[in-house]
C-alpha cells in the first residue's frame, strides 16, 4: 500500500506531453462539438439557421462556437476522450472509440433530427435496447458511410498502435509512448477524476444540472428541445433532461386540500353513475393508434392529384359517438407520450416542461398509474414492430397490461401470418393486416369478460421512399418542393389512402359482430414530411391529426348513451378514457368523473405547448382566458395529477379504482 | 529545454515587452467590433504582466524589504500617477481644455476617492455604489497587493500547500467579484496569485519540458476560450474560473515558450531586443502608458486625420507605443542625471 501510494506512483507525463494530450483531444473536441452542430443545422426544416445548404451549415455550426454554451460541449468532449484514451492507455485505440461514439452520437442526432426536429434526449437511452429497429430507420446511405468509417478507423488505429509499439520505435512513436500516463496511482487519478465529472450530471438533481448548465449561459427553450438543441447545442439539451422534474407543486396542495377534493369527486361520481350502468363484461374497447395519420387535405398549402384519400374516415367520422380533431403533443414523432395521454387521461401540458417522455421519466417512479386499462380483465397491446421502443415492456407491467405482442417479442410474438404489407416487401405491415389480428383478438375474446385491447400500427411511420407504393396514382401538385419531399410526400399520402380503405373494411366488419366493441382511433402526431409548412405560423394545425370513438350495433345497443357526436370537436388525448367510458355509459371512479368534468367543462389541453387550450370551434385560449369556474377545475386536475404522479398520494386507491 | 537564469532573465524581458504592446493593443481596441481578438488578447496579457510581476520577487528578501520594493516598484507610481491625473484633471476642467486632454474625473474629490479606493471602473464598493473608477491605474495597485501576497505565500515552504492557498484565494477573489468591489484592487489581485506564483517558480525552474506542443495547445487553448469570452481582470471577472484560471496559465506558458525560442533565436535576435527595450523599467513602463491612455485623447487627435479604420488603429497603436517608449527613457534619464549628481 505504502508503495502503491509512493510519490512515484503520482507523477505522470511532462507538461509538453500533457500539452501534446492536450491538443489532442482539444482538436477532436472542437470537431465534435461543430459536427454535432451540425447535425442541427443541417436539416429541412428551415428553423433557426437551418439549411439545406451544405457550405451554409458548415459556416453556422462553425459559429456556434463563438457561443459559451459551445464550450460546454467541447470539455464534456474533452473530458470523455481524457478519461477513454487514459483508461486503454492506448493512444489510437482511444482515438477510435472515441471517434465511433462521436459518429454513432452524429448519425443518432441527425436522424432523429431529420425525422421529429428534436435532438437525442436522456430519455431516449432506453431506445438504445432497440438497435435493430433503430437501424432500419436510418438513412442506409449515411449508414453504410457510418459504418464503413468505423471500420476504417479502427483498422488504422490497429496499425498505428502496432507500428507504436514495434521493437524499434523512431522518434515519434516513443513521442507517443511518452504521452501515456504510465503510473498507476495518476491513471486512476485521472480515470477517477474525469469519470466523476462525467458522471455528476447522472447523480445531480434537476436543479444542480441546471445550475452547472447555467454557468455556460444555457438558454433554456423550454417547449421545444430542438431549438434548444440549436441555441445551446445537443448536449447540453441532453444533459438538461437527465434529471427531471416531473410536476412541480400546485399551489395548496395538502392532505386536508385532497381530502376536500376525494370527497366532492366521489359525490359527483355518485350523481354521474345514476344514469350508467356496471357494464364492461363481455365489452371489448379497442384503441387504435394510427402512427402519423393525420388528414392531407388539411396540410395548409398541400396539393395533390388522386381521389380524396380520406374519405372513409371522414364518413366514419360523421357516424362516431365522438369525433373531431386530437391535439398532439408530437411532431413527426413522440407516439408514447400521445399513447401515454390516451391511458392515463392526464395532458403532457400540466406535467413539468422537463418531463418529455412518461414512460421513461414518470411510470418507473410514480404513485400510481391509474389508466383506463386497469378497468379492463383482460389487457392486451399489439404492435407489428419491436417493444423496445420507449421503454414499453417495462412502462406496461407497470400499467397491469398482461400481453405485449410484437414481432421481436418471445412470449408473446406478433404472428408473421399479420405481417404482410403493402406494396414494396420492404414496407412496414399493413394495417390491413394489423386490423386482421385485432379484429382475429377481439372475435376470439371470451364472452364474460371484459377486454381493452390498443393496436399501435406501423404502416405510415417514416421513412417515406419514393416508389414505396409503385400501384400509387397519387401525385403532389402545390406547393413546389425539392424532388425528394415531393415524392415521400406522394408516398406517404398513398399510405394514407390504403389507411383509410382498411379502416373502413375494419368497421364493417366489426359492425357485424355480435360482441359489443368500441373502437377509439387517432392518428398520433404528423408526419415528419410536410416541410414546407411553417411551424411558427401553423403550430395549432401542425399538431392537429384526426379521431373517432366508433361503437358497433352490439355497443350501440347496449350502452343507451345519449351523446353529442361534436361534444369534443377538438381534444386532448388525455380525455379518450372519459369519452370512451362515457360512450360505453359506465360506472365511473371518481378519478374518471373528474376526467369527464374536464371533457365537458373545460377546453382541450393544447399539448404541444403550456397554458394553452382549443375550445370547440378551434380557437386556442390561454389559462388567463378561462373563466373562474374553469381555472377552479384546471387546478383540481392539477392537484389530483400531482397527487398521483409526484405528491404525496393522499387520495385513498377508492379515488381511482372500482 | 534546460534554462540558467540568464536566458530566463532574457526570457522575462522580453515578455516585458510583449506585455507592454498588448496592453496597449486591448486598452485601444474596440472589444464590441473585434470580440474574438480581444478576448484572445486579454487572456494573454493580464497573466503574463502578473507572471512578470512574481519573477521580479526576491524570495531572498526580508518580508519587510520586500514590501518596501513593492512600494518603490507599484505604490510611488501609483500615487504619483494618480495624483497627477487628478491635479490635471483640475487644470483641464479649469481651463476648458477637454478637446485635448481628457478629465476622467467630475471633480477632485471623487478623483481622490477613486484612488484611493483602487477601483478601476463604477462599481459596487463597501459603501454602496461607486460611479467613477480610476482607470487603468487599477493594476498598479492590484500588482502592490498581488506582489505583497505572493511575498506571503512564498514563505510557505510546502509547495502544494502554497498552491492550494493560491487556489483557495483565487477562489474568494472570483466569488466577492461576482457581487462587490473591495478595496485597492484585491479582488484582481487574488485572482492574478496564480500567475504570480508561475512567475515566482519559473525564477526557480531549471529544466522545464515545454516546447512546440505547449505553444500549439496554448494557442487552441486560447482561441476556444476566446470564442465566446474573456478574461476581465479588473473586476476579477470570468463565466468560468477554473477554466478560465487554466485557460490562462496554458496561454501563458505558451507565451513564455515563445520568449524564450526568441532567447535563442540568432535570426530575430534584433526583435528580441527590441522587446526587452519596450519591456525594460516595467513598472515604469506601465505608470507612463496608463497616463497616457487615461489622459490623453489620441483617438481624437487621430481622427480629425484619418477616418476610423486599420489604418488609424495601427496608428494610434503606433504613437501610444513610442510615445510612452520616449516618456519612459525621458524619465529615466533624468533620474540617472539626477542620481549622479547627487553622486558627484
Amino acid at each position: 500500500m505504502k508503495k502503491f501510494l509512493s510519490k512515484q506512483q503520482f507523477n505522470g507525463p511532462t507538461f509538453n506531453n500533457w500539452m501534446k494530450f492536450l491538443l489532442i483531444g482539444l482538436s477532436l473536441s472542437v470537431l465534435t462539438t461543430v459536427v454535432l452542430q451540425f447535425a442541427m443545422y443541417f436539416q429541412v426544416w428551415g428553423r433557426f439557421d437551418q439549411t439545406l445548404d451544405l457550405g451554409q451549415a458548415i459556416w453556422t455550426s462553425l459559429k456556434f462556437l463563438i457561443r459559451p454554451q459551445a464550450l460546454f460541449t467541447i470539455l464534456a468532449c474533452l473530458i470523455l476522450f481524457v478519461f477513454i484514451v487514459v483508461l486503454v492507455n492506448r493512444l489510437f485505440v482511444g482515438m477510435a472509440i472515441y471517434l465511433t461514439l462521436a459518429v454513432v452520437t452524429f448519425v443518432a442526432e441527425y436522424m432523429k433530427m431529420k425525422s421529429r426536429n428534436e435532438p437525442i434526449l436522456f430519455s431516449d437511452m432506453s431506445e438504445v435496447t432497440a438497435v435493430g429497429g433503430l437501424t432500419q430507420m436510418v438513412d442506409k446511405n449515411l449508414l453504410i458511410i457510418a459504418i464503413v468509417g468505423i471500420v476504417i478507423v479502427f483498422v488504422g488505429a490497429g496499425l498505428l498502435e502496432f507500428w507504436v509499439h514495434r521493437k524499434k520505435a523512431g522518434r515519434f512513436a516513443a513521442s507517443i509512448q511518452r504521452m501515456m500516463i504510465k503510473q498507476t496511482g495518476t491513471r486512476i487519478a485521472v480515470l477517477l477524476a474525469t469519470f466523476l465529472t462525467l458522471a455528476a450530471p447522472f447523480v445531480a438533481n434537476a436543479d444542480q444540472n441546471r445550475a452547472i448548465l447555467d454557468h455556460f449561459k444555457y438558454q433554456w427553450q423550454s417547449f421545444n428541445t430542438g431549438e434548444d438543441a440549436m441555441l445551446n447545442g445537443p448536449v447540453m439539451t441532453f444533459v438538461s433532461n437527465i434529471s427531471s422534474v416531473i410536476m412541480r407543486e400546485p399551489a395548496g396542495y395538502s392532505e386536508k386540500s385532497m381530502a376536500a377534493l376525494e370527497k366532492k369527486y366521489t359525490k359527483y361520481s355518485d350523481s354521474l353513475n345514476k344514469t350508467r350502468q356496471d357494464n364492461l363484461k363481455g365489452q371489448t374497447v379497442a384503441y387504435v393508434l394510427s402512427e402519423s395519420l393525420t388528414n392531407p387535405d388539411e396540410v395548409p398549402g398541400l396539393k395533390y392529384k388522386g381521389t380524396d384519400v380520406f374519405k372513409n374516415i371522414k364518413q366514419i367520422q360523421k357516424d362516431s359517438v365522438f369525433s373531431g380533431r386530437m391535439l398532439s403533443s408530437g411532431y413527426g414523432g413522440g407516439t408514447a407520450n400521445i399513447e401515454y395521454m390516451t391511458l392515463a387521461g392526464f395532458p403532457l401540458a400540466t406535467f413539468a416542461p422537463e418531463m418529455v417522455v412518461p414512460y421513461t421519466q414518470l411510470v418507473p417512479v410514480a404513485n400510481e398509474i391509474p389508466t383506463i386499462t386497469n378497468l379492463f380483465q383482460n389487457r392486451e397491446v399489439i404492435h407489428p414492430y419491436v417493444g423496445t421502443f420507449y421503454n414499453r415492456r417495462d412502462a406496461y407491467k407497470k400499467i397491469g397490461i398482461q400481453k405485449f405482442y410484437t414481432t421481436d417479442g418471445k412470449q408473446y410474438k406478433y404472428p408473421d401470418k399479420y405481417t404482410k404489407p403493402v406494396g414494396s416487401k420492404d414496407n412496414y405491415p399493413a394495417d390491413k393486416s394489423s386490423y386482421a389480428y385485432l379484429t382475429k383478438k377481439i372475435t376470439s375474446a371470451n364472452k364474460n369478460k371484459s377486454q381493452f385491447l390498443q393496436l399501435m400500427t406501423m404502416q405510415n411511420h417514416m421513412p417515406y421512399s419514393a416508389n414505396q407504393y409503385p400501384d400509387s396514382n397519387y401525385k403532389m401538385s402545390e406547393p413546389a418542393v425539392s424532388g425528394n419531399t415531393k415524392e415521400t410526400v406522394e408516398s406517404y399520402i398513398a399510405g394514407v389512402h390504403y389507411t383509410d380503405v382498411a379502416t373502413k373494411n375494419l368497421v364493417n366488419k366489426l359492425e357485424n359482430i355480435s360482441r359489443p366493441v368500441t373502437l377509439v382511433f387517432y392518428g398520433d402526431h404528423w408526419p415528419g414530411v410536410f416541410t414546407f409548412v411553417n411551424q411558427d405560423k401553423q403550430l395549432e394545425r401542425s399538431h392537429e391529426t384526426d379521431y373517432f370513438i366508433y361503437q358497433n350495433k352490439a355497443a350501440r345497443e347496449k350502452s343507451k348513451a345519449t351523446t353529442n357526436q361534436n361534444q369534443r370537436a377538438y381534444a386532448s388525448p388525455s380525455d379518450f378514457p372519459a369519452l370512451a367510458l362515457e360512450a360505453t355509459n359506465s360506472k365511473l371512479t371518481p378519478f374518471y368523473a373528474l376526467q369527464t368534468k374536464v371533457t365537458k367543462e373545460l377546453p382541450a389541453f393544447a399539448n404541444y405547448t403550456r397554458g394553452k387550450f382549443v375550445d370547440n370551434n378551434g380557437h386556442t385560449l390561454k389559462t388567463k382566458d378561462l373563466t373562474k369556474k374553469q381555472k377552479k377545475l384546471l387546478h383540481e386536475f392539477k392537484l389530483v395529477q400531482y397527487d398521483l404522479s409526484s405528491g404525496e398520494h393522499y387520495l385513498s386507491k377508492s379515488f381511482t379504482k372500482k | 529545454m534546460v534554462m540558467n537564469s540568464k536566458d530566463k532573465d532574457r526570457t522575462v524581458q522580453i515578455l516585458a515587452g510583449l506585455a507592454i504592446i498588448m496592453l496597449i493593443f486591448i486598452s485601444i481596441i474596440n472589444p464590441q467590433d473585434h470580440s474574438i481578438l480581444y478576448n484572445f488578447f486579454t487572456w494573454l496579457t493580464w497573466p503574463t504582466i502578473f507572471f512578470i510581476a512574481g519573477y521580479y520577487i526576491n524570495i531572498n528578501l526580508k518580508i519587510g524589504q520586500s514590501i518596501v520594493l513593492a512600494i518603490k516598484r507599484y505604490l510611488i507610481p501609483y500615487l504619483v500617477v494618480g495624483l497627477l491625473m487628478i491635479v490635471i484633471n483640475k487644470v483641464v476642467q479649469l481651463l476648458q481644455l477637454n478637446t485635448w486632454v481628457n478629465a476622467p474625473f467630475p471633480a477632485m474629490r471623487t478623483g481622490l476617492k477613486a484612488l484611493l479606493y483602487g477601483n478601476g471602473t463604477p462599481v459596487t464598493t463597501i459603501f454602496g455604489f461607486f460611479d467613477t473608477g480610476i482607470g487603468l491605474l487599477w493594476l498598479l495597485m492590484a500588482l502592490f497587493v498581488g506582489t505583497i501576497l505572493t511575498v506571503l505565500i512564498a514563505k510557505v515552504k510546502k509547495v502544494p500547500l502554497a498552491i492550494l492557498i493560491v487556489i483557495l484565494l483565487a477562489g474568494v477573489g472570483f466569488y466577492l467579484a461576482t457581487f462587490i468591489q473591495i478595496p485597492w484592487s484585491l479582488e484582481p489581485a487574488f485572482i492574478a496569485l496564480p500567475f504570480m506564483l508561475f512567475g515566482l517558480y519559473y525564477h526557480r525552474l531549471v529544466n522545464w519540458s515545454a516546447g512546440i506542443a505547449t505553444i500549439l495547445a496554448a494557442l487552441l487553448v486560447n482561441l476556444t476560450m476566446s470564442a465566446s469570452t474573456g478574461l476581465t481582470m479588473e473586476v476579477a471577472y470570468t463565466p468560468f474560473w477554473i477554466l478560465g484560471t487554466l485557460t490562462a496559465l496554458i496561454s501563458l506558458a505558451g507565451l513564455v515558450v515563445i520568449a524564450n525560442k526568441l532567447v535563442n533565436s540568432t535570426l530575430l535576435a534584433k526583435l528580441a531586443n527590441l522587446f526587452i527595450n519596450i519591456g525594460s523599467y516595467f513598472s515604469l513602463s506601465l505608470a507612463v502608458f496608463i497616463f497616457i491612455k487615461t489622459m490623453i485623447p489620441m483617438n481624437n487627435y487621430i481622427g480629425r486625420i484619418l477616418p476610423a479604420g486599420m489604418i488609424s488603429f495601427i496608428i494610434i497603436w503606433l504613437l501610444m507605443l513610442i510615445i510612452s517608449f520616449v516618456i519612459k527613457l525621458g524619465i529615466v534619464k533624468t533620474v540617472n542625471v539626477v542620481r549622479d549628481q547627487k553622486g558627484d
